[in-house]
């Protein structure tokens, strides 16, 4: 989404409001969770809906993306 | 998980509890149960080491005589009572075993006094005086004053030095081990001819109606020395093993005193810093709060254990007429530890549940 848009990840976190590292860290799937606000934030700077970032993976899946 | 900390903390305190309540029960019997027996004590004053003898002085003698006699009566019983008491002891020990030197003689036992006229070395000196003057001036005299008081000085450190070898030289060395008790309350320990002995009741007429249990005093010589004021049993060793034992004890004193620093103190400390860093829920944290729960449970475990230890090492040396004292005296000596460790165990738990706490929250964006 983030080349769709041709958005580097400074630009979006300077927009967003939020860190590089937490945006490094929810990038990554480390986050435990996420506020609302952040995903609406993220939402509306990136103009999509919450779907298109967002993924669910099973735990095998996940954990093969980790690795 | 948190049920499972919870119940335990839950059941820890229980425990806590029904100690208590059984240590206040038990020892209320013991306050309340009554004697009603005659023992018939010796006739003479020196038998079972004279620790029955009393004052006995007729009431007509004359008061200077009665006074003299008390004061010796009274120094003699003291030297005994130190002597059976273990009082006047060197001792290095922990809370389960140590070792203790004492001079076998005191000071009023040596076989001469500091200022006997007839000794040799005061004679000399006195003779030496003698001889010096007739009639000094004010000045001379003055100067003569300064020059006794500065002999008699030097040769009361020269007798005190010797005396004190002299009682250096007979030294008695021990391994004791504490927490023992004489079974029967009516036992008492002494020391007569350089022997240990215990005098015990022999009982000879069990209680009637009419009349109370009855029985007399009788002796028998054991292998160890006691001393009821610390409660310790005293195994006579050598020289060699006394100044072994002792370097050893020493040291693990040492250590066990450098432990306790870290752990009671250091460690306590750290966590403050930590904390006034604002680095309060870490793993760390957690994992010192444990150390400190883990230390304190050991160091309990091991004063409470390590007397049955020793009463199985040092079984042949420890006569059947003393017991330990009970376990639950021990548990409760221990309670502050013990206390220490259900804290720091309640602390580590919270601490746990806020590490976890703060983790969501510094991963959830």
């Amino acid at each position: 989404m983030l080349a769709r848009r041709k958005m580097s990840l400074t630009e979006l976190s300077e927009r967003v409001g939020i860190t590089l590292a937490n945006l490094s860290i929810l990038k990554s799937g480390k986050a435990r969770a996420i506020r609302f606000s952040t995903l609406e934030e993220v939402c509306r700077i990136l103009e999509c809906q919450p779907g298109d970032i967002l993924e669910y993976m099973d735990d095998k899946e996940y954990k093969k993306l980790m690795r | 998980m948190k049920k499972i900390s919870l119940s335990m903390t839950a059941s820890l305190i229980a425990i806590a509890g029904i100690l208590l309540i059984i240590y206040f029960l038990s020892s209320g019997k013991a306050v309340k149960s009554s004697y009603s027996y005659g023992i018939i004590l010796p006739d003479s004053d020196t038998a079972l080491g004279g620790i029955f003898s009393s004052l006995h002085v007729q009431d007509s003698t004359p008061y200077y005589i009665y006074k003299k006699s008390e004061d010796s009566f009274n120094s003699i019983k003291q030297i005994r009572d130190n002597r059976n008491s273990g009082k006047a002891m060197e001792s290095i020990s922990n809370g389960v075993m140590g070792v203790f030197s004492t001079n076998k003689k005191t000071f009023s036992e040596l076989p001469f006094h500091p200022f006997n006229p007839g000794d040799t070395v005061i004679k000399s000196f006195i003779d030496s005086l003698n001889k010096v003057y007739l009639k000094p001036s004010a000045k001379e005299s003055e100067v003569m004053d300064e020059l006794i008081n500065k002999k008699l000085s030097s040769q009361t450190t020269y007798r005190m030095d010797s005396i004190n070898k002299e009682l250096e030289k007979e030294k008695l060395y021990y391994f004791g081990l504490r927490g023992y008790e004489l079974k029967d309350y009516d036992t008492q320990f002494y020391i007569a001819d350089d022997k240990y002995h215990l005098a015990y009741v022999k009982w000879d007429r069990q209680a009637g109606e009419n009349h109370n249990k009855e029985g007399h005093y009788e002796s028998k010589q054991i292998k160890v020395r006691y001393t009821s004021e610390r409660k310790t049993i005293l195994i006579p060793i050598s020289k060699k093993i006394y100044k072994i034992l002792n370097i050893t004890i020493w040291a693990f004193s040492f250590l066990t005193g450098a432990l306790i620093l870290y752990f009671f103190f250091g460690l306590p400390i750290r966590l403050l810093i930590n904390i006034s860093k604002g680095k309060a829920f870490t793993k760390r944290n957690i994992q010192m709060l444990n150390q400190v729960c883990l230390f304190a449970i050991i160091i309990s475990f091991f004063t409470i254990v390590s007397p049955y230890i020793f009463r199985l090492l040092f079984w042949q040396h420890i006569p059947d007429d003393f017991k330990m004292e009970s376990l639950l005296n021990k548990i409760f000596d221990n309670l502050v530890v013990l206390f220490i460790a259900v804290i720091t165990f309640i602390i580590a738990k919270a601490f746990k549940k806020g590490y976890t706490l703060q983790y969501e929250q510094d991963l959830t964006i």
